[in-house]
């Protein structure tokens, strides 16, 4: 089974401005507005093929460094100074939040995972979507990258850039069947992954990881 | 294709829970209908670092400890670089750098002091540790969708060995108690101070607990010594409704024991067993009651357990913490008892088993249901050579 | 009815705490429902508002029956923070 990218896209700050004032996002975490958006340019992108019931069949694979951590900050400092436990920034905290979040605004039924790693995170969805796809669990799967750091860490070292990117992947028959344009091959990936820029370990900073994922620099190629 | 061909075999276990060291250990005392919950908590009871592991936190002791016992069990010292490691963890290292943070947020530590312990918070950080002290693994993944993780870990590892990526994968989930995740659940009112109550209709909610569940997974033909179980299939879906609350009739995870069943060539009249996810929640064990009963129908129902009144939910640990007792339990030919049960909620029409008890068990279906609404569904089988 | 600077406080207390800023406060009334045809909140929004109140008031609530009597209009909770408040 050959996988290919059939849709691509990345979102940042400023794309989500207008998000801040709609109900459906008034629990929602940066990291979750980020990822819808980006998701909402890639599904639009492919409207006819992503329709409702392809989405519930499809996968969801996502990755975070730092996860949901601005949740996570806030719920401890909270109980830390006040006792107090704030139910919605605990439901907010894990680093499986972000994708339940897409999983039901997408109404994606089919296999998704979270992943973590600051600099393999993109390599390891990719990993998993082949697999899914290879096993046909689903016949689309959404890669999904996303990072951003706690305001409180853009300190020396600055803050790098953050956002999310996403890939829609199917099998290469699959992109045959629907007529879909095969926006990058395998081969695009693998020279991709080959040129992984050395990140410097163990992990130095707080900083956002986001550039240097391969799901990014493949999306980037794109948009 | 039949379970002989190409297949994924469990050949090692270890476990580090609340209820002790080691596999026959946690087995004894879950079978024997003990808990390991104190005041509504599983903690593991290690005295000290036992592996010189002062900087690296109970998340790696405790994968440490099991991953050994299920590698030697195996008949390994380590992994190969060619081989596959997943772990499935929610919260890592997180006794290492969580208070840091915290002082960090209000104002009362450096950055500089916080980097030195962050570089633990990226749950891949832990994964990569790991498989520093295992025989670097190149094939590696971190799985941390909640509840489910394991399961789905486990899950991967199977599709890895049969799609030919790797002829062996070490699986393993590991969790530790946390504030976060004490005080958060707390918070949602899910927890219950007693020991959990699995379908029964007084049940007051879930107890959290820490451990780790490690597992050996190899394809047939490299396998070097006893084959303990197959891994037959598996279902993995979602429910796309609720942040932290099932499907109120757990649709999704009907679906994953659907998917986990036809993918292993079974119909649902050859499980002889369910080990069911059951933390004790009023909405879990009602949802995933009502999953269970639907997919039977028509079929004969199975004996029913959850073992979350022994040691509790290890949230990124208990898939694999649990599939580790249906190994045993394939190994053994034993139904474990649902603990904590007294008088079953008349709302899930299931037969609970009531003790622990000898049964010829050919196949177990075992589920996870997880926040987010992530479902994972296995099938365990009896090796191949017993079956024929 | 209502102490209506109570039902004020109440209302601009769940308004924050559960990030209600895209209605329009005027439309939000002592009457007006947590849940459906009201405020739409669910069940985690729900425990937000209550640990908001049991924090913002010095009241606790004790157990998940007083919860759901009372935490059912702005109105019904600014009796219960009313009433709690009288018997401290």
């Amino acid at each position: 089974m050959k996988m290919v990218v059939v849709a691509a896209a990345v979102s940042h700050d400023e794309d989500v401005k207008s998000y801040v004032t709609q109900a459906a996002f008034r629990k929602a975490s940066r990291k979750m507005t980020l990822c819808f958006d980006a998701m909402k340019k890639a599904v639009s992108s492919l409207a006819d093929i992503f329709t409702p019931e392809r989405l519930a069949a499809a996968g969801l694979i996502l990755n975070s460094g730092f996860g949901e951590i601005e949740a996570t900050g806030g719920f401890l400092k909270g109980l830390a100074e006040n006792g107090v436990a704030r139910p919605i920034f605990f439901q907010n905290s894990l680093h499986n939040s972000t994708t339940g979040f897409l999983a039901i605004q997408y109404g994606i039924q089919g296999p998704v995972f979270t992943v973590n790693h600051r600099t393999r995170g993109g390599d390891e969805v990719l990993d998993i979507s082949e697999t899914l796809l290879a096993d046909s669990l689903c016949e689309f799967c959404f890669a999904v990258t996303v990072e951003t750091v706690p305001p409180e860490f853009s300190g020396p070292t600055g803050v790098d850039r953050e956002g999310a990117a996403v890939l829609a992947l199917c099998s290469e028959a699959t992109a045959a069947k629907y007529g879909l344009k095969v926006l990058i091959t395998p081969d695009d990936v693998l020279k991709e992954s080959a040129h992984h820029p050395r990140i410097e370990l163990p992990l130095t900073g707080l900083k956002s990881l986001f550039r240097y994922d391969l799901i990014t620099r493949l999306a980037d190629r794109l948009t | 294709m039949s379970l002989a061909t190409r297949s994924v075999c469990v050949t090692g276990l270890g476990v580090v829970s609340c209820l002790g060291i080691g596999v026959n250990r946690f087995w004894d005392r879950v079978e024997r209908g003990e808990s390991g919950i104190v005041e509504g908590l599983g903690a593991v009871q290690l005295d000290g670092p036992q592996l010189g592991s002062e900087t690296e936190g109970r998340a790696f002791e405790f994968s440490m400890l099991a991953a050994k016992e299920a590698l030697t069990q195996a008949g390994l010292s380590r992994l190969d670089p060619d081989d596959g490691f997943i772990l499935a963890t929610t919260t890592g290292q997180i006794d290492i750098w969580a208070t840091e943070f915290v002082e960090f947020l209000r104002q009362k530590s450096s950055q500089e002091d916080l980097e030195v312990v962050f570089r633990h918070q990226s749950l891949g950080a832990l994964l990569d540790t790991i498989a520093s002290h295992i025989g670097q693994p190149s094939k590696t993944a971190l799985i941390s969708s909640a509840c489910s993780a394991a399961t789905q870990a486990l899950a991967l590892g199977s599709m890895w060995i049969r799609q030919g990526k790797v002829k062996r994968c070490l699986v393993g989930g590991v969790e530790v108690l946390s504030s976060l995740t004490v005080e958060g659940f707390k918070s949602l009112q899910l927890l219950s101070s007693e020991p959990a109550r699995p379908f029964d209709s007084s049940r007051k909610g879930i107890n959290l607990s820490e451990g780790a569940g490690f597992l050996v997974l190899e394809a047939s033909d490299v396998v070097k010594q006893k084959s303990l179980a197959i891994i037959s299939g598996s279902g993995l879906t979602t429910d796309a409704f609720h942040m932290t609350g099932p499907h109120p009739e757990g649709e999704g995870c009907f679906q994953a024991m659907a998917q986990a069943v036809r993918s292993s060539h079974l119909s649902p009249n050859e499980i002889s067993w369910v080990h069911a996810h059951g933390t004790g929640s009023d909405l879990n064990d009602l949802s995933e009651g009502r999953a269970i009963a639907r997919f039977f129908d028509g079929a004969t129902l199975p004996p029913v357990t959850s073992t979350k009144y022994n040691h509790g939910h290890a949230l990124g640990a208990s898939g694999t913490l649990e599939a580790v007792l249906c190994v045993e339990a394939l190994r053994r030919q034993t139904v474990l008892k649902s603990g904590g049960l007294e008088h079953q909620d008349p709302r899930i029409p299931l037969v609970v088993a009531r003790e622990s008890a000898p049964r010829a068990i050919r196949h177990i279906l075992k589920n996870t249901l997880g926040f987010g609404g992530i479902n994972a569904a296995l099938v365990f089988s009896q090796p191949a050579e017993a079956l024929s | 009815m209502h102490n209506q600077s109570l039902v004020s406080e109440v209302k601009n207390l769940i308004i924050t705490s559960v990030n209600l800023h895209h209605l329009d406060p005027a439309a939000i009334t002592a009457d007006t429902s947590l849940r459906e045809g009201g405020l739409e909140l669910d069940s985690v929004d729900i425990l937000e508002v209550v640990v908001a109140v049991e924090q913002q008031f010095g009241v606790k609530i004790n157990d998940a029956e007083v919860g759901k009597q009372h935490f059912r209009t702005i109105g019904t909770i600014a009796d219960f923070v009313e009433e709690a408040k009288s018997k401290q």
